[in-house]
Protein backbone atom coordinates (compact mmCIF):
# COMPACT_ATOMS: atom_id res chain seq x y z
CA UNK A 1 0.00 0.00 0.00
CA UNK A 2 3.00 2.54 0.70
CA UNK A 3 4.98 1.58 -1.98
CA UNK A 4 1.58 2.14 -4.55
CA UNK A 5 1.19 5.73 -2.79
CA UNK A 6 5.03 6.44 -3.11
CA UNK A 7 4.95 5.45 -6.54
CA UNK A 8 1.76 8.06 -7.74
CA UNK A 9 3.31 10.81 -5.85
CA UNK A 10 6.65 10.33 -8.29
CA UNK A 11 4.09 9.95 -11.62
CA UNK A 12 2.51 13.06 -10.23
CA UNK A 13 5.88 14.72 -9.66
CA UNK A 14 6.79 13.97 -12.72
CA UNK A 15 3.82 14.72 -14.49
CA UNK A 16 3.85 18.28 -13.29
CA UNK A 17 7.56 18.82 -14.85
CA UNK A 18 6.47 17.63 -17.98
CA UNK A 19 3.38 19.79 -17.81
CA UNK A 20 5.64 22.89 -17.02
CA UNK A 21 8.71 21.52 -19.68
CA UNK A 22 5.69 21.84 -22.46
CA UNK A 23 4.26 25.10 -21.30
CA UNK A 24 7.64 26.58 -21.63
CA UNK A 25 8.34 25.10 -24.92
CA UNK A 26 5.17 26.32 -26.43
CA UNK A 27 5.54 29.94 -24.93
CA UNK A 28 9.72 29.92 -26.30
CA UNK A 29 7.97 28.92 -29.77
CA UNK A 30 5.96 31.77 -29.51
CA UNK A 31 8.42 34.00 -28.46
CA UNK A 32 10.38 32.32 -31.62
CA UNK A 33 7.63 33.31 -34.06
CA UNK A 34 7.09 36.71 -33.27
CA UNK A 35 10.58 37.57 -33.23
CA UNK A 36 10.58 35.34 -36.94
CA UNK A 37 7.65 37.17 -38.30
CA UNK A 38 8.38 40.46 -37.23
CA UNK A 39 11.98 39.87 -39.10
CA UNK A 40 10.87 38.51 -41.91
CA UNK A 41 8.41 41.24 -42.41
CA UNK A 42 11.38 43.83 -41.98
CA UNK A 43 13.48 41.84 -44.27
CA UNK A 44 10.92 41.39 -46.95
CA UNK A 45 8.98 44.99 -46.56
CA UNK A 46 10.65 47.70 -45.92
CA UNK A 47 14.42 46.50 -46.90
CA UNK A 48 13.66 45.75 -50.19
CA UNK A 49 10.93 48.67 -50.96
CA UNK A 50 13.68 50.98 -49.66
CA UNK A 51 16.58 48.92 -52.11
CA UNK A 52 13.91 49.11 -55.37
CA UNK A 53 13.38 52.47 -55.04
CA UNK A 54 17.39 53.68 -54.28
CA UNK A 55 18.03 51.07 -56.94
CA UNK A 56 15.34 52.82 -59.44
CA UNK A 57 16.76 56.17 -59.01
CA UNK A 58 20.47 55.26 -59.32
CA UNK A 59 19.95 54.05 -62.81
CA UNK A 60 17.75 56.63 -63.53
CA UNK A 61 20.56 58.96 -62.94
CA UNK A 62 22.69 56.78 -64.68
CA UNK A 63 21.28 57.42 -67.59
CA UNK A 64 20.57 60.67 -67.35
CA UNK A 65 21.36 63.68 -69.76
CA UNK A 66 21.79 67.14 -68.38
CA UNK A 67 18.30 69.27 -68.13
CA UNK A 68 16.46 65.92 -67.24
CA UNK A 69 14.31 66.18 -63.99
CA UNK A 70 12.74 63.75 -62.84
CA UNK A 71 10.28 63.92 -59.63
CA UNK A 72 9.63 60.89 -56.56
CA UNK A 73 6.25 61.51 -54.99
CA UNK A 74 6.05 61.22 -51.21
CA UNK A 75 3.32 59.21 -50.97
CA UNK A 76 4.60 56.33 -53.29
CA UNK A 77 3.36 52.85 -54.26
CA UNK A 78 6.86 51.93 -52.00
CA UNK A 79 5.46 53.77 -49.41
CA UNK A 80 5.76 56.85 -47.00
CA UNK A 81 8.85 58.76 -48.47
CA UNK A 82 10.58 60.58 -45.87
CA UNK A 83 14.21 61.56 -47.30
CA UNK A 84 16.12 61.50 -50.30
CA UNK A 85 19.88 62.44 -49.93
CA UNK A 86 23.25 62.19 -51.79
CA UNK A 87 26.18 61.23 -50.21
CA UNK A 88 29.56 60.06 -51.64
CA UNK A 89 28.00 58.97 -54.99
CA UNK A 90 25.49 57.28 -53.42
CA UNK A 91 22.10 57.55 -53.17
CA UNK A 92 20.02 56.96 -49.76
CA UNK A 93 16.39 56.85 -49.51
CA UNK A 94 14.36 57.12 -46.07
CA UNK A 95 11.41 55.30 -46.13
CA UNK A 96 8.36 54.99 -43.78
CA UNK A 97 10.81 57.07 -41.14
CA UNK A 98 13.13 54.33 -41.33
CA UNK A 99 16.90 56.32 -42.68
CA UNK A 100 19.08 53.97 -45.20
CA UNK A 101 21.90 53.21 -44.22
CA UNK A 102 23.87 51.05 -47.19
CA UNK A 103 22.56 53.50 -50.18
CA UNK A 104 23.27 52.65 -53.68
CA UNK A 105 25.93 53.89 -56.16
CA UNK A 106 25.42 56.36 -58.95
CA UNK A 107 27.95 56.63 -61.73
CA UNK A 108 27.36 60.36 -63.32
CA UNK A 109 29.93 63.31 -65.13
CA UNK A 110 26.68 65.64 -64.42
CA UNK A 111 25.92 67.37 -61.67
CA UNK A 112 23.23 65.94 -59.77
CA UNK A 113 21.14 67.77 -56.57
CA UNK A 114 17.69 66.59 -54.77
CA UNK A 115 15.06 69.45 -54.11
CA UNK A 116 12.39 68.35 -51.58
CA UNK A 117 9.14 70.14 -52.25
CA UNK A 118 5.27 69.56 -50.15
CA UNK A 119 4.41 66.45 -51.73
CA UNK A 120 7.64 65.18 -53.56
CA UNK A 121 11.35 64.63 -54.18
CA UNK A 122 12.80 66.66 -57.76
CA UNK A 123 16.10 65.13 -59.13
CA UNK A 124 18.02 67.76 -61.00
CA UNK A 125 20.39 66.53 -63.51
CA UNK A 126 22.50 69.67 -64.97
CA UNK B 1 3.19 31.54 3.85
CA UNK B 2 3.43 27.69 3.31
CA UNK B 3 6.99 26.23 2.42
CA UNK B 4 5.41 24.56 -1.03
CA UNK B 5 3.57 28.27 -2.32
CA UNK B 6 6.72 29.63 -1.16
CA UNK B 7 8.64 27.18 -3.28
CA UNK B 8 6.06 27.71 -6.55
CA UNK B 9 6.65 31.65 -5.92
CA UNK B 10 10.31 30.88 -6.26
CA UNK B 11 9.76 28.75 -9.46
CA UNK B 12 7.42 31.63 -11.18
CA UNK B 13 9.84 34.30 -10.94
CA UNK B 14 13.03 32.06 -12.01
CA UNK B 15 10.64 31.02 -15.10
CA UNK B 16 9.85 34.43 -15.58
CA UNK B 17 14.01 35.33 -15.93
CA UNK B 18 14.47 32.34 -18.21
CA UNK B 19 11.60 33.68 -20.81
CA UNK B 20 13.09 37.06 -20.54
CA UNK B 21 16.69 35.17 -21.55
CA UNK B 22 14.67 33.30 -24.35
CA UNK B 23 13.52 36.56 -25.59
CA UNK B 24 17.02 38.28 -25.21
CA UNK B 25 18.75 35.75 -27.00
CA UNK B 26 16.00 35.39 -29.99
CA UNK B 27 16.14 39.04 -30.60
CA UNK B 28 19.86 38.95 -31.13
CA UNK B 29 20.07 35.98 -33.32
CA UNK B 30 17.10 37.24 -35.51
CA UNK B 31 18.33 41.40 -35.33
CA UNK B 32 21.81 40.11 -36.35
CA UNK B 33 20.53 37.64 -39.18
CA UNK B 34 17.92 40.44 -40.31
CA UNK B 35 21.10 43.13 -40.77
CA UNK B 36 23.69 39.94 -42.32
CA UNK B 37 19.93 38.44 -44.60
CA UNK B 38 19.27 40.59 -47.48
CA UNK B 39 17.13 40.14 -50.25
CA UNK B 40 19.16 41.53 -53.42
CA UNK B 41 18.09 43.05 -56.17
CA UNK B 42 20.30 42.86 -59.08
CA UNK B 43 20.87 45.53 -61.61
CA UNK B 44 24.50 45.02 -62.34
CA UNK B 45 23.52 43.77 -65.91
CA UNK B 46 21.89 46.99 -66.38
CA UNK B 47 24.43 48.63 -65.35
CA UNK B 48 26.66 47.62 -67.79
CA UNK B 49 24.39 47.84 -70.44
CA UNK B 50 23.98 52.46 -69.55
CA UNK B 51 27.85 52.32 -68.71
CA UNK B 52 28.26 50.98 -72.17
CA UNK B 53 26.09 53.23 -74.10
CA UNK B 54 27.87 56.04 -71.91
CA UNK B 55 31.15 55.13 -73.33
CA UNK B 56 29.98 55.08 -76.53
CA UNK B 57 28.26 58.25 -76.94
CA UNK B 58 31.16 59.64 -74.70
CA UNK B 59 34.01 58.45 -77.10
CA UNK B 60 32.52 59.01 -80.19
CA UNK B 61 30.40 62.02 -80.50
CA UNK B 62 28.39 62.22 -83.31
CA UNK B 63 29.52 58.90 -84.67
CA UNK B 64 33.23 59.94 -84.77
CA UNK B 65 35.78 58.74 -82.95
CA UNK B 66 39.03 61.79 -82.72
CA UNK B 67 41.89 59.43 -81.45
CA UNK B 68 44.38 62.25 -81.15
CA UNK B 69 42.08 63.84 -78.44
CA UNK B 70 41.91 60.29 -76.47
CA UNK B 71 45.22 58.32 -77.49
CA UNK B 72 46.79 60.02 -74.05
CA UNK B 73 44.04 58.69 -71.94
CA UNK B 74 44.14 54.65 -73.30
CA UNK B 75 44.50 52.84 -69.65
CA UNK B 76 42.13 56.05 -67.89
CA UNK B 77 39.36 56.28 -70.39
CA UNK B 78 36.42 56.40 -67.20
CA UNK B 79 37.88 59.49 -66.12
CA UNK B 80 38.53 60.60 -69.84
CA UNK B 81 35.02 60.08 -69.67
CA UNK B 82 34.13 62.42 -66.55
CA UNK B 83 33.67 59.66 -64.10
CA UNK B 84 35.72 60.12 -60.96
CA UNK B 85 38.23 57.01 -58.52
CA UNK B 86 34.97 56.73 -56.60
CA UNK B 87 32.92 55.89 -59.40
CA UNK B 88 35.44 53.96 -61.67
CA UNK B 89 36.55 51.47 -59.20
CA UNK B 90 33.52 49.54 -59.73
CA UNK B 91 34.11 49.15 -63.37
CA UNK B 92 36.71 47.19 -65.36
CA UNK B 93 35.95 48.64 -68.90
CA UNK B 94 37.48 47.54 -72.46
CA UNK B 95 36.96 49.37 -75.65
CA UNK B 96 38.53 48.19 -78.77
CA UNK B 97 38.71 50.58 -81.82
CA UNK B 98 39.21 48.89 -85.30
CA UNK B 99 38.80 49.60 -88.74
CA UNK B 100 37.63 46.66 -91.33
CA UNK B 101 41.12 44.46 -90.66
CA UNK B 102 43.19 45.66 -87.51
CA UNK B 103 42.89 47.24 -84.68
CA UNK B 104 43.73 50.52 -83.95
CA UNK B 105 43.36 51.34 -80.16
CA UNK B 106 42.22 49.23 -77.24
CA UNK B 107 41.37 51.79 -74.19
CA UNK B 108 40.89 50.35 -70.95
CA UNK B 109 40.54 51.59 -67.06
CA UNK B 110 39.63 49.20 -63.96
CA UNK B 111 41.25 45.87 -63.03
CA UNK B 112 41.13 43.26 -65.91
CA UNK B 113 41.48 40.71 -63.44
CA UNK B 114 38.22 40.91 -62.11
CA UNK B 115 37.53 39.29 -65.16
CA UNK B 116 38.45 35.95 -63.81
CA UNK B 117 35.45 36.31 -61.60
CA UNK B 118 33.09 36.16 -64.04
CA UNK B 119 34.65 33.42 -65.86
CA UNK B 120 34.34 31.16 -62.96
CA UNK B 121 31.09 31.62 -62.79
CA UNK B 122 30.75 30.72 -66.28
CA UNK B 123 32.57 27.93 -65.91
CA UNK B 124 31.09 26.72 -62.55
CA UNK B 125 27.75 27.54 -63.61
CA UNK B 126 26.50 28.99 -60.33
CA UNK B 127 23.47 30.45 -59.81
CA UNK B 128 21.27 31.13 -57.17
CA UNK B 129 20.32 33.82 -54.68
CA UNK B 130 22.83 33.51 -52.17
CA UNK B 131 26.23 32.58 -54.56
CA UNK B 132 24.55 34.57 -57.26
CA UNK B 133 25.06 38.34 -55.66
CA UNK B 134 28.52 38.05 -56.25
CA UNK B 135 28.59 37.48 -60.10
CA UNK B 136 29.47 40.76 -61.50
CA UNK B 137 27.10 42.28 -63.97
CA UNK B 138 28.38 42.61 -67.87
CA UNK B 139 28.17 44.11 -71.10
CA UNK B 140 27.73 42.37 -73.57
CA UNK B 141 24.79 40.70 -72.18
CA UNK B 142 24.85 36.73 -72.84
CA UNK B 143 28.51 37.54 -74.38
CA UNK B 144 26.48 38.27 -77.58
CA UNK B 145 29.32 40.98 -79.11
CA UNK B 146 28.02 44.01 -80.55
CA UNK B 147 30.10 46.08 -82.97
CA UNK B 148 29.08 49.44 -83.52
CA UNK B 149 30.11 51.33 -86.72
CA UNK B 150 31.64 54.55 -86.26
CA UNK B 151 33.97 56.84 -88.58
CA UNK B 152 37.77 57.62 -86.81
CA UNK B 153 39.80 60.34 -87.49
CA UNK B 154 43.78 59.93 -86.98
CA UNK B 155 45.52 62.75 -87.78
CA UNK B 156 44.51 64.08 -91.14
CA UNK B 157 42.63 60.98 -92.08
CA UNK B 158 39.25 59.89 -91.91
CA UNK B 159 38.18 56.42 -92.49
CA UNK B 160 35.50 54.15 -91.06
CA UNK B 161 35.62 51.59 -88.38
CA UNK B 162 33.96 50.24 -85.68
CA UNK B 163 34.06 50.29 -81.53
CA UNK B 164 33.91 47.04 -79.32
CA UNK B 165 32.72 47.38 -75.85
CA UNK B 166 33.07 45.15 -73.04
CA UNK B 167 32.09 46.34 -69.52
CA UNK B 168 31.73 44.53 -66.09
CA UNK B 169 30.59 45.77 -62.66
CA UNK B 170 31.69 44.00 -59.64
CA UNK B 171 29.32 43.11 -56.65
CA UNK B 172 27.70 45.60 -54.61
CA UNK B 173 30.24 44.96 -50.88
CA UNK B 174 33.26 45.83 -53.61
Amino acid sequence: MKLGREFQLKMKKKAGILNQVLIQIILIGIIFALFLFATADKINGKGVKQQVLEKEIALLIDVAEPGMNFEVSKLNVNGIVTSIRLSEEKIFVGLDGAASFRGYPYFTHYDVKIFEEADKFIVRVR
Amino acid sequence: MSLKKRGALGEGIFSIYRFLLVALVAFVILGLSSIFYAYTIDIRDAESSIMAWNLVNCISKEGLVDLDSIGQSSSRILEYCGYDNEEAERFYVRILVSDSNNQIINLTQGDSGKLWVKEAFERMNLVGDEVGKYEPGYFPYQNLEVDYPVLVKQGSKIFSGKINVEVLVTNEEN
